[in-house]
């Protein structure tokens, strides 16, 4: 009895899954046992395939359980309760309250435990104690100036990096040099939470012409899922035609994922 | 009274009822935290990613457009987070360290000896670390309790069949890297 190799690749793990109708199966069979070599490896495979979920997996803590529902809370309330910030230029923007406060708490959280991991070639481990920007307190109230601002986004904890993009949403309007420093954020910081905060910053200023062509140019080196998104989604917000070649470029490679492949595609069909 | 499918959930959760997302994260929380360990080993990490992975739902809610399961779309951005860590932080497949196994030879013995079993799950996941990083996947999704081939196909944008075929040469190279040293 013959058979294609992908044929029997096919109906090899069905054969394993008990997926096939009796008359399929004992074809399969006789197969196999017309096959010896495949006979063997099929019954090897049935030994693992058996066992492969019976590898222990433990428990999520009550305590991650407890993080996440904080986390919902904390969402649901600041999704009711949206801010407003007026932009110089941009007019008024309302800058999602939501995304400050899951910056900080994905801040806090994440990167104690693995954007720094012990031996990362880019990132030091956080300093214990580090404390993340209080959103109460405006840059202008607590007496931060652009300086103190460009400080923090070159600072090697990313917490910190987040604290200086936070700063500047706070700011009524941001000068050029600011502007500029985000623009470099969104193409070098290594984190991206920190490259997602800056987006969502630069999202307020996209009518001056040197934020939209930044945007643009930093379309390029997002190799992060969540970055190319949103920023594609961002280029059709603001129908920036100039977008449409980097996008393509980002959707005919072989390794981009399926999921941003869709996504690019329907944000250029809207800039088109 | 029937439970609200994941679907509808999702649509409430699109129409601004976030509270829906702690039903749909009671659901799935454990599955996902199933993937994320499988795939990486390390209980805490995969406790912050299935938190950041509930995050990304709940921000990206508008990118699910229903045409596919709720689970294919959890596990494709499952994907996208796992993919994004590793990215920053590299992972590679270790070598293996286990026993040489004549597996259906094992088979009986399996069945009866737990320290034989033990030894062979130990080793089993030892393997697994030693796969490429897609093989591990197809793998892990293939064994996930409630998801078909035509869900892992989804989330890997492929045919059934081909999702199959992977998991077949999959198991295959798996097999190659237990019974290497036998033959």
């Amino acid at each position: 009895m013959g058979m294609k190799e992908s044929e029997y690749e096919k109906l090899s793990i069905a054969f394993l899954n008990g997926e096939l109708s009796e008359k399929e199966a004992q074809e399969f069979q006789a197969f196999l046992t017309a096959n010896p070599e495949k006979e063997q490896e099929i019954n090897d495979m049935r030994v693992l395939w058996g066992h492969l979920e019976t590898a222990p997996v433990p428990e999520a803590s009550r305590q991650a359980i407890s993080n996440f529902e904080d986390v919902l809370d904390s969402r649901i309330q600041d999704e009711t309760q949206p801010i407003a910030i007026t932009r110089g230029k941009s007019g008024t923007t309302e800058i999602p309250n939501w995304l400050l406060a899951a910056c900080l708490l994905l801040g806090g959280f994440l990167l104690g435990r693995y954007v720094f991991q012990p031996g990362s070639p880019t990132e030091p481990m956080p300093t214990p104690g580090v404390e993340l920007v209080d959103t109460n307190t405006s840059p202008e109230e607590s007496g931060s100036a652009p300086d103190a601002i460009l400080t923090l986004l070159e600072e090697p904890i990313a917490s910190r990096r987040l604290q200086g993009v936070n700063q500047v949403a706070e700011m009524s309007s941001a000068d050029e040099q600011v502007i500029r420093a985000l623009l470099q954020t969104l193409i070098t910081d290594s984190n991206v939470n920190v490259r997602l905060a800056a987006v969502e910053v630069l999202k307020g200023y996209t009518d001056i012409p040197i934020v939209r062509e930044g945007l643009v140019s930093a379309i390029p080196h997002q190799d992060s899922p969540m970055l190319q998104i949103t920023l594609a989604a961002l280029m059709a917000e603001i129908q920036e035609q100039s977008s449409v070649a980097p996008l393509r470029i980002i959707i005919e490679k072989e390794q981009t994922d399926s999921i941003v492949r869709r996504a690019l595609e329907e944000s250029v069909k809207q800039i088109i | 009274m029937n439970a609200p499918t994941d679907m509808s959930l999702m649509q409430q959760v699109q129409g601004g009822d976030l509270r829906k997302m702690g039903v749909l994260y009671q659901r799935y929380n454990r599955k996902l935290f199933g993937y994320f360990y499988k795939m990486n080993g390390d209980a805490a990490l995969s406790e912050d990613l299935v938190q950041n992975l509930f995050i990304r739902l709940i921000d990206y809610r508008h990118t699910f457009s229903g045409s596919g399961s709720f689970a294919s779309w959890v596990f494709r951005t499952a994907r996208n987070l796992q993919y994004d860590h590793f990215k920053a932080n590299g992972k590679h497949p270790v070598s293996y360290t286990g026993e040489p196994w004549q597996l259906s030879k094992s088979a009986a013995v399996l069945a009866e000896d737990e320290g034989v079993r033990e030894g062979l799950i130990r080793d089993l996941r030892n393997a697994m670390d030693s796969l490429p990083a897609e093989q591990r996947e197809i793998l892990v999704l293939s064994k996930l309790r409630g998801l078909t081939f035509i869900e892992i196909a989804s989330i890997l944008d492929c045919t059934e069949g081909a999702a199959k075929v992977r998991a077949h040469r999959a198991l295959k190279a798996l097999r190659e890297i237990m019974i290497k040293t036998v033959e």
